[in-house]
């Protein structure tokens, strides 16, 4: 069931409704048995196996840990619960043994596993009711794209009763319509422009290759942006707030900052989960005193923390679909980034110096940003082309042609979009930069909130109006599937 | 009341805001249905004024180019309007009675039977038969109802129930005045459903008047053919079953029609193959019909309209609603103003005739000029 279909929305009208008028300690139970329905409707009635399978581990392995007091027994049966999983997950996903992958296989097994390391490192109380447990990783909103939350985060939301609260429920509503219009209007037309640029890359060079590089960009964004609009409204319709996933990430200075705004969660997970327990272990904590004899303290300190930053690239890129595409595009490439940066900051400083640059200013940040974007841009190239020969080629015949000329010979409006709908696109990004810009300084559904009725009313059919005229869906659009749904 | 209204506040503004969103929604999607010949008939329908049809014809492609309603009107004073599409798929006739019901209680259905004798996996196949009715109705329990009665498939049928769907990448016609007329899906046609085709082609006909064993018709259309028929009868209400003249693939379609003739006439109804009366109307295959003998062209139209015409004026009992001059010169001054005032609903019929009298002559002409110039269609450039 794609969220963005008319099922899903027939589905989630009836659940709203039902929340409210059942007991409010039935509310759980309820979810519960939506988030299953959802998952079974998303797929074949064995692909239950793989969750029911990893909750009965996970349920069963955290309250052995929690009882457990002798450190080894812990750590053994923490590694084989964890390899358990992982093994599952590469086998379903990765090895494409003729398996179908179930929805969402990647978020749910990094979100009970993260319930799992904080029952390990007690951090976190094991739930001892395995209904409630399944809901924590089932929890629908959550179960395709994520965002991967923590058991402390929600667990308090999740089972406790919700009173109706119409402006908590009005505001997750408004919340989806802005995902459906990052979805369906403009990512559905971006990827056209995609498909056209990155399926024929052969055909194209110079700026057209810019230009679907551009698009990808933004329709990745957009997909993903979206998809988190709608289930984290969705949610909050429900009473239950879920963690934040983007904070306008092309508004990122640079690429370090880029991945504290781009698909939060993920980095917090990793970074809780891997990055953190992989420095406090004997190899990572010994290696500086190995390298200071070399290399000198400071810089055997920074060693060490670049290769477990490696790792951590790596992993980051490998979970996307363990393709090479992808352990560059969203991996070693941005830790290339941030390192080469770290290692020429005395550089770049003496450049700002030489050009007079001062940090903060209006034209560096928008430098910077630009700088950030066409950075990610270009690991993203990675990320969408066939693979990485196909993602070379087309970064090479960028600089193959200078061909301006597309901008006005009417040859743009070959990509995929004629001239309105490429209107449409690009008034449509005017109105997302907008209000991403008017959010900075407060939330748009406040502001609108503050408006007489009237006026909140006429807002709200524009936007509703606005998705239903220029979506791209029904019978005549094959509406793509959400990219991270696949991973 | 105030009270409430206070305590309820939340709920009333959540009903507000749905109703008109479903206003919205439904004018919306009224305008931007796809804008065509079928779009105009069908607001055309609902655009009459209630109660005013004492004719309505109900069918597939055949009915629209071949009987004409003004025509009628012009010559015998009745009023006869096309409820038809291309390739109606059988199931629909009983929704479209339904839906006459509600505005209009014509003294007479008349149902052409050609789209009966078709296959119905090749229908089902291609959504735009079914849309042609389903999309092309007000939003109602009997669309639903005729949604649910031609879509097999539950999970495809909210892309007919909301046919937004299909048609929300029609905004850019919502700048048209003429679609933004029919946002009520109301808007008179102004040859009253009625459509000219001003090209012929040549054809000879199949002399199946020795055929009269009889073949079954598929046993899904035999069943809608008996649900209509049981439906007209226990609602009393006036029918004859007809089909118009046209080239018979094979002697198969004489049998579909002979068995089709009994099952009519046992349920006490009238059955009246046009075919078996084209001599009688002057019917030249040669030049009477537009595209392979599926279909006639003006002139084909005109001669059947007219034999048609008189055959209801004749067997059933239907009203003049003309204001003629000899029966104006009966009347007194009461009684004309009271003849004018009723005949207020009828103007649009009386201009519809003046137009369709013009645009046949012209259509006349130039089908003259063709047929002295064997200019017919070009059927491969049609397909």
């Amino acid at each position: 069931m794609n969220i963005t279909s008319f099922q899903f929305l027939c589905f989630f009208t009836v659940l709203l409704a039902l929340y409210y008028i059942i007991p409010k300690k039935m509310q759980w139970g309820l979810l519960l048995i939506a988030s299953i329905g959802f998952f079974q409707a998303a797929g074949e009635w064995w692909l239950i196996i793989y969750p029911v399978t990893t909750i009965m581990i996970i349920y069963f392995g955290a309250l052995y840990l929690h009882r457990v007091k002798e450190q080894k027994k812990k750590q053994i049966v923490l590694s084989l619960v964890v390899v358990l999983c992982v093994f599952l997950l590469c086998i379903l996903k990765y090895f494409h043994l003729g398996l179908l992958a179930p929805l969402g296989i990647s978020f749910y097994t990094l979100t009970l596993l993260g319930y799992l390391f904080d029952v390990y490192y007690e951090i976190g109380e094991p739930e001892t009711n395995i209904g409630r447990l399944a809901l924590f990783g089932y929890y629908f909103p959550t179960m395709i794209s994520g965002p991967i939350v923590q058991y402390k985060e929600v667990k308090d939301q999740l089972y406790a009763g919700h009173a109706f609260d119409y402006t908590r429920v009005t505001f997750g509503l408004q919340r989806m319509i802005w995902g459906f219009f990052k979805k369906l209007v403009i990512s559905e037309r971006m990827g056209l422009v995609v498909n056209t640029v990155f399926n024929q890359y052969q055909d194209h060079s110079g700026l057209t290759v810019v230009i679907g590089a551009v698009c990808f960009t933004f329709q990745l964004y957009t997909d993903f942006g979206g998809c988190m609009d709608i289930v984290i409204g969705a949610s909050e319709a429900l009473g239950i707030i879920l963690p934040e996933n983007f904070d306008t990430p092309f508004f990122a200075t640079n690429i370090s900052e880029y991945w504290r705004r781009w698909h939060i969660t993920l980095g917090t997970w990793l970074k809780n989960y891997l990055f953190y327990p992989l420095l406090r272990t004997k190899f990572f904590s010994t290696l500086p005193k190995k390298l200071k004899p070399k290399f000198g303290k400071k810089t055997a300190k920074k060693l060490t923390t670049y290769l477990a930053m490696l790792i951590l690239w790596f992993t980051i890129g490998f979970w996307h679909g363990g393709l090479w595409k992808y352990i560059i595009g969203s991996g070693l490439l941005h830790w290339f980034y941030i390192v080469s940066g770290e290692v020429l900051e005395p550089l770049w400083k003496r450049l700002k110096t030489w050009f007079h640059v001062t940090d903060g200013s209006r034209g560096f940040v928008c430098f910077q940003r630009v700088r950030t974007f066409l950075l990610v841009t270009i690991g993203l190239i990675f990320f969408r082309a066939d693979n990485v020969p196909a993602a070379c080629h087309m970064l090479g015949s960028i600089f193959k042609e200078w061909n301006p000329e597309i901008l006005w010979n009417g040859y743009l409006f070959e990509l995929g979009l004629d001239w309105i709908e490429f209107t449409i696109a690009v008034v449509s990004l005017c109105i997302l930069l907008l209000v991403s810009v008017l959010q900075q300084k407060k939330g748009i559904r406040e502001r609108i909130a503050e408006k007489p009725l009237p006026v909140r009313w006429i807002i709200f059919f524009a936007a509703i109006f606005y998705v239903i005229l220029l979506g791209n869906y029904g019978p005549d659009f094959s509406a793509a599937e959400f990219i991270y749904q696949g991973f | 009341m105030r009270q409430f209204i206070m305590k309820h506040k939340n709920f009333i503004k959540i009903a507000a805001f749905l109703c008109i969103f479903l206003f919205l929604l439904q004018t919306v999607t009224y305008i931007i249905r796809t804008n065509g010949l079928v779009k105009d008939r069908f607001t055309g329908f609902y655009g009459e004024k209630n109660n005013t049809l004492d004719v309505v014809m109900i069918g597939s492609s055949p009915v629209f180019p071949c009987f004409a309603g003004a025509k009628m009107y012009g010559s015998h004073g009745f009023t006869a309007y096309p409820l038809s599409s291309n390739m109606q798929r059988p199931m629909a006739a009983l929704s479209l009675v339904k839906e006459t019901e509600k505005t209009q209680h014509p003294k007479l259905y008349l149902f052409e039977l050609k789209q009966f004798t078709a296959n119905e996996e090749d229908m089902a196949d291609n959504m735009a038969y079914t849309r042609g009715v389903t999309d092309n109705m007000k939003y109602s329990w009997n669309r639903i109802d005729a949604i649910n009665r031609a879509v097999p498939e539950v999970g495809e049928r909210y892309t007919y129930y909301f046919d937004i769907f299909k048609y929300h990448s029609n905004w850019k016609t919502m700048v048209l005045p003429s679609q933004i007329a029919c946002w009520r899906y109301e808007r008179l046609e102004p040859l009253k459903g009625f459509e000219f085709k001003a090209d012929y082609y040549p054809m000879e006909q199949l002399d199946c008047s020795q055929v009269t064993d009889m073949k079954p018709i598929e046993a899904d259309y035999e069943g809608y053919l008996r649900e209509l028929l049981q439906y007209l009868q226990d609602h009393d209400m006036q029918a004859l079953f007809t089909v118009a003249p046209y080239v018979y693939e094979s002697a198969d379609k004489q049998r579909n029609y002979n068995y089709m003739q009994r099952i009519v006439e046992s349920y006490g109804y009238q059955f009246l193959n046009l075919n078996d009366y084209t001599e009688e109307m002057g019917f030249d295959y040669a030049t009477d019909f537009y595209d392979k003998g599926v279909h006639t062209n003006a002139i084909g139209a005109e001669k059947v309209t007219d034999f048609l015409g008189a055959y209801l004026d004749q067997h059933y009992d239907l009203p003049d609603h003309r204001l003629s001059s000899t029966a104006q010169q009966s009347l007194d001054q009461r009684q004309l103003e009271q003849a004018e005032k009723d005949h207020e609903n009828y103007k649009s019929w009386d201009q519809a005739y003046e137009r369709w009298s013009q645009q046949m002559e012209e259509s006349r002409a130039g089908l003259q000029e063709k047929i002295a110039a064997g200019a017919y269609l070009d059927q491969k450039a049609q397909d």
